[in-house]
């Protein structure tokens, strides 16, 4: 027989057999090695947490996002007073006034309907002595559930005759609600709103959102009228103009003009910015996708850094670990182990920690999302991508960073190994 | 000797074969050492010496047939374990021709070389070199990581092997619980796992006490009877004693040889 002619490439079931069982070998490696497994364990499940709450946030601001979008409207736009749009509603200049709203109301095309917002911050709604911390009291037209598109739980809407009036009856957000009367029906109801008390008629759907530091669901609607003449705010102004059109594909046509018209009606020089802000969900898009993307990158960074530090840690290690095996590494190649053997054994050994790791670095992750979602910061909906996610990237980390001592102890002498140095 | 058993009918004929088949033929091998890695005497060695390397096989040329005996007898320095690695295929000859069953295998890959050390060599060494968190048996199975054969068979035979070597009630003790005699038999049944053809032998005996020793040249002794090739490195002539023929190595070179 020929040794010399032999083609040394390893068939599939060589290579199958072989890597199987150089597997089911560094399956031990854990019980041989505790000490750098934990190390690199806890390393990389540190890193694989971060980027599973990371990821799991990021997926779920889209939810918000499209949840946002939904509630805004697609064929709606807000005409917010004042010029910019990082000033808290209450705090902006009162620049909207009733004659902006008839204008637009009749001469822009298209327009469904136009209601103005007023509202004041700074009474605290009480019934039988609970009570609920300065929710936001809205003064609207008839028909507010309806104009924002914001579904009522119980009873009715305000109506013209209750605005006609200047009746004292009230709307609850889910919050207000919740804090006054918890499962008990609110409808008809006395409740105390600073000095006036008022007859609960309606509740209004939880969204769940927030506007600026304050829930958009701690608010309580009253008939403008009633704002106006028992409450101490600027009766000829509003704060916001909610303004509906016919076809969604208007609002881009339309907002140029709303602009013009409103800067023709403040009596704006060419110079001048404008003292409103027009918002309509496109702009929201655009304003979220920012705010995402440079969410994404920093918090990507965070996750990127902590995997990284994960991976360095295992490369440290490793090489250590080839160090202290020399002679393993030497032996295993004088009974046969060929470079390849050497370096997938330590991969295999790498990848086993990384993946063990990820996986419970993303278990963390998610229970740590849920927590933080118990808190009502972020809501979390389970998705099973942001841990496949830690998981590969565990994996690849495992494969990168192991590569290097793999392949230093893959490239020993045998001799040299043996001797130990 | 190696003999040749012819049945004929009944008959069993046996004839001493006139020709031994030559196992090894070593023409001219030198090995030469360029980088003295940071020796103790680094700054003896001439800068010379540095261009030109260390020389310390000197041209060997040798033959040795299937079935020999032989010990690489010499004195500490004189090249022992650089031939016997030469011969084992762990190292390459820096000048020379190697071949193996008649084969030039000096320039093979270090692949092809993987191959025939796990198909056809294998080793025992002064420190026996067991991998410290594994079994005795997992230690004796680590040949057979590295082939096709069937684990189970290997399993076997390895359970096998550990019991004729006196170590049936200590296959899942790790080395460090072992006696160094009771090492260096876990490290001989590796060794003859994939039934070799060679086995090299650098001071097998050189860390055992003389009881032990015999014990274990005993076992190369029957090792041969059962037709293997031993080639065994000692600097003690005791030792050498246990091989049928004695190859004197000093300063790198053969000295003289002897058959006992
Ligand atoms: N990698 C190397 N680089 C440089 N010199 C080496 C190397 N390996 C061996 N030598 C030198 O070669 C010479 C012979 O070494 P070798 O190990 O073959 O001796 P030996 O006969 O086995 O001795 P001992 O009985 O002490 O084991 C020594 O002088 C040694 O320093
Ligand atoms: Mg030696």
């Amino acid at each position: 027989m020929s040794l010399a002619k032999k083609n040394s490439r390893r068939g599939f079931t060589e290579v199958f057999l072989i890597t199987s069982r150089i597997l089911y070998e560094s399956l031990h490696s854990f019980r041989a090695f505790p000490l750098r497994s934990v190390f690199v364990i806890l390393a990389i499940a540190f890193g694989s947490s971060s980027l599973t709450i990371i990821s799991t946030a990021l997926d779920n601001t889209s939810v918000v996002v499209d949840e946002l979008v939904a509630d805004f409207g697609p064929d709606a736009m807000m005409i917010i007073g004042g010029d910019q749009i990082v000033t808290a509603v209450g705090g902006r200049g009162m620049t909207l006034t009733k004659e902006d709203v008839e204008r637009i109301s009749n001469n822009i095309n298209s327009v469904e309907y136009v209601v103005p917002l007023q509202g004041t911050v700074g009474n605290d709604v009480v019934y039988k002595g609970k009570s609920a911390r300065h929710p936001f009291v809205v003064g609207s037209l008839a028909d507010f559930a309806k104009s924002w598109d914001w579904p009522l739980t119980e009873g009715r809407d305000l109506n013209d005759k209750d605005v006609e009036n200047g009746a004292k009856v009230t709307v609850l957000g889910s919050k207000v609600k919740e804090a006054l009367f918890e499962n008990e029906s609110p409808i008809g109801k006395q409740i105390r709103v600073g000095q006036s008390s008022f007859t609960v008629i309606g509740v209004l759907e939880e969204r769940g959102a927030f506007s600026g530091q304050e829930h958009v669901d701690n608010r309580i609607i009253i008939p403008f009228s009633t704002l106006v003449s028992r409450f101490p705010v600027d009766r000829n102004h509003f704060q916001i103009i909610r303004v509906r059109f016919n076809d969604s594909e208007a609002i881009s046509r339309y907002t140029e003009e709303i602009r013009s018209l409103l800067r023709y009606l403040h009596r704006l020089e060419d110079h001048e910015e404008d003292d409103f802000f027009l918002l309509s969900s496109d702009e929201i898009l655009v304003f979220v996708g920012i705010f995402k993307g440079g969410l994404t990158l920093f918090l990507g960074m965070t996750a990127v850094c902590s995997m990284l530090v994960g991976g360095f840690v295992l490369a440290n290690l490793f090489s250590l670990s080839v160090e202290s095996r020399y002679v393993e590494i030497g032996i295993k190649k004088a009974v046969g182990a060929r470079k390849s053997d050497i370096t997938v054994q330590f991969l295999f050994e790498a990848c086993l920690l990384t993946v063990v790791g990820g996986f419970i670095g993303g278990i963390i992750g998610i229970v740590v999302s849920f927590y933080i979602s118990s808190l009502g910061v972020m809501q979390v909906g389970f998705s099973i991508y942001p841990f496949l996610l830690s998981l590969s990237v565990s994996f690849v980390i495992g494969i990168i960073f192991a590569l290097k001592p793999a392949r230093t102890a893959a490239n020993l002498d045998v001799i040299a190994a043996l001797r130990g140095n | 000797m190696a003999k040749e058993v012819i049945r004929l009918g009944g008959a069993e004929l046996i004839i001493p074969q006139s020709t031994p088949k030559e196992l090894i033929r070593l023409e001219n091998i030198k090995r030469i050492f360029y980088q003295v890695a940071s020796q103790d005497d680094d700054e003896n060695v001439s800068a010379e010496t540095k261009e030109k390397g260390l020389e310390i096989l000197k041209g060997i040329n040798m033959t040795i047939n299937t079935g020999e005996f032989v010990a690489l007898q010499g004195s500490s320095g004189s090249g022992k374990s650089t031939l016997l690695h030469i011969l084992g295929l762990l190292d390459r000859p820096t000048v020379g021709s190697y071949f193996l069953e008649g084969e030039d295998v000096s320039k093979l890959s270090d692949d092809r070389l993987s191959i025939i050390r796990n198909q056809k060599l294998s080793f025992v060494f002064q420190s026996f070199y067991l991998i410290p968190y594994a079994t005795a048996l997992d230690n004796v199975l680590l040949p057979a990581q590295y082939n096709k054969k069937p684990l189970s068979a290997q399993k076997k035979r390895a359970e096998e092997l550990l019991k004729q070597l006196g170590l049936g009630n200590r296959m899942h003790f790790k080395p460090s619980a072992l006696s160094g005699g009771q090492q260096q038999r876990v490290a001989m049944a590796r060794a003859l796992l994939n039934d070799p053809e060679i086995i090299f032998a650098d001071e097998p005996t050189g860390q055992l006490d003389s009881a032990t020793s015999r014990d274990i040249l005993n076992l190369f002794t029957e090792m041969n009877e059962m037709g293997r090739t031993i080639i065994l490195v000692t600097h003690d002539s005791d030792t050498a004693a246990s091989a049928k023929r004695i190859v004197l190595l000093q300063d790198g070179q053969i000295a003289g040889e002897t058959l006992t």
